[in-house]
């Protein structure tokens, strides 16, 4: 004889839960609090020093190779033309330290070019620091380690542009000529002292 | 012929209805965690202007608060909110390729550097531009020179900041 199911197991048990009621008042003052100080955009700024500029002169260009080290300049220039990137040194227009990188197949400025060509200025003919100075810094009032190079403008970059050119290239330019990624994966320092100037 | 209604069903224990909130406390948190691992403490010291697309680059330098201008696509304002903003140069002027010096922006600048030293402040010689990537770059250079010519020895771009670690 087949004994009769105990009528307990149809007994239910309520399920215990957690009060998470004060944890949800919490996170509704806290998401909103987190909500309207986060930052959802990175702002940066693009520091440009207008430099005092000085007219080359005519007598530095005559001793250019004849006189001492210091004399020397670089003069680098980069125009942005509406049909591609000029890029000179010795303020030539034409020759081998003249070059014109023209746009791409999607008619943007090619600057990957523009940065080789950089680097192979920065490298072949500027070179490595010939020793090191040291010079008060206005802002922090200390002194700081400087290189010295074999041209007295090694770092810096003279940028014009044609008028209508859109301010996003010329902020394109300026992050090129700052700074590359050498073949070891570090950032160095290319022409970090631009000069904003008219088209030529 | 109707059926008698189950003996069994009619003991079932109805409990009250409860709000199953457990999927939301997992979504809220994600969502908590995300925002505490973005907040900053500092907090955003400068928003970018309305109606300003600014241009993206490469650095890393934080913006700080101070003497600011907007450039549009409509002009030169002053760095205020896009309903209070007033116009120092408008674009005729801004294109006229005559005009090498902006007369109302040297105005402007001469004013608040006499009102801050009327008041005493700090006289800072840095100035910042949010201005819109698509504003033609003779603009940009006429308020540079306008502003290097007024005393203001930085002049900071407002950008957005991309990773500089693409090829």
């Amino acid at each position: 004889m087949a004994f009769r199911p105990s009528l307990k197991k149809k007994r239910q048990f309520e399920e215990a839960e957690a009060n998470v009621t004060p944890v949800m008042n919490l996170m509704c003052v806290l998401i909103p609090m987190l909500l309207t100080t986060a930052k959802f955009v990175d702002l940066a700024l693009l520091e440009y020093n207008p430099p005092v500029l000085q007219e080359t002169d005519a007598s530095v260009d005559d001793n250019r190779g004849e006189g001492g080290v210091s004399t020397e300049l670089l003069e680098l220039r980069v125009n942005v033309a509406y049909d591609g990137l000029e890029v000179s040194i010795f303020n030539v227009i034409e020759g081998e330290n003249f070059t014109i990188i023209p746009l791409d197949y999607d008619g943007a400025y090619d600057f990957r070019v523009f940065r080789d060509r950089l680097v192979e200025i920065k490298e072949r003919i500027v070179g490595p620091a010939i020793s090191e100075s040291e010079l008060l810094n206005d802002e922090t009032g200390k002194l700081e380690i400087v290189n010295v190079y074999k041209y007295t403008d090694a770092e810096q970059i003279r940028i014009s542009a044609e008028g209508d050119v859109p301010l996003q290239t010329i902020i394109q330019v300026l992050d090129y000529s700052r700074e590359y990624k050498n073949l070891d994966g570090y950032f160095q320092p290319l022409f970090p002292s631009p000069a904003l100037g008219q088209f030529q | 012929m109707a059926f008698p209604p189950s003996k069994g069903k009619k003991h079932l224990c109805r409990g009250d209805l409860k709000l199953r909130i457990t999927s939301l406390m997992d979504v809220m948190t994600l969502v908590l965690l995300f925002l505490l691992k973005t907040y900053s403490v500092s907090g955003p010291l400068m928003k970018p202007a309305e109606g300003v697309e600014l241009p993206s680059s490469t650095v890393t330098q934080e913006p700080v608060k101070v003497l600011g201008l907007i450039i549009t696509p409509d002009g030169l304002f002053e760095d205020a909110a896009a309903g209070e903003r007033r116009m120092i140069e408008g674009i005729d002027v801004l294109n006229d390729d005559t005009v090498l010096q902006l007369t109302n922006l040297s105005t402007y600048l001469s004013n608040v550097q006499e009102r801050n030293r009327y008041l005493g402040r700090e006289e800072k010689r840095v100035l910042t531009i949010q201005g819109d990537k698509s504003i033609p770059y003779r603009w940009v250079l006429k308020v540079i020179d306008t502003c290097s010519g007024a005393g203001f020895e930085k002049i900071d771009f407002v950008v957005y900041k991309e990773s500089k670690y693409r090829g």
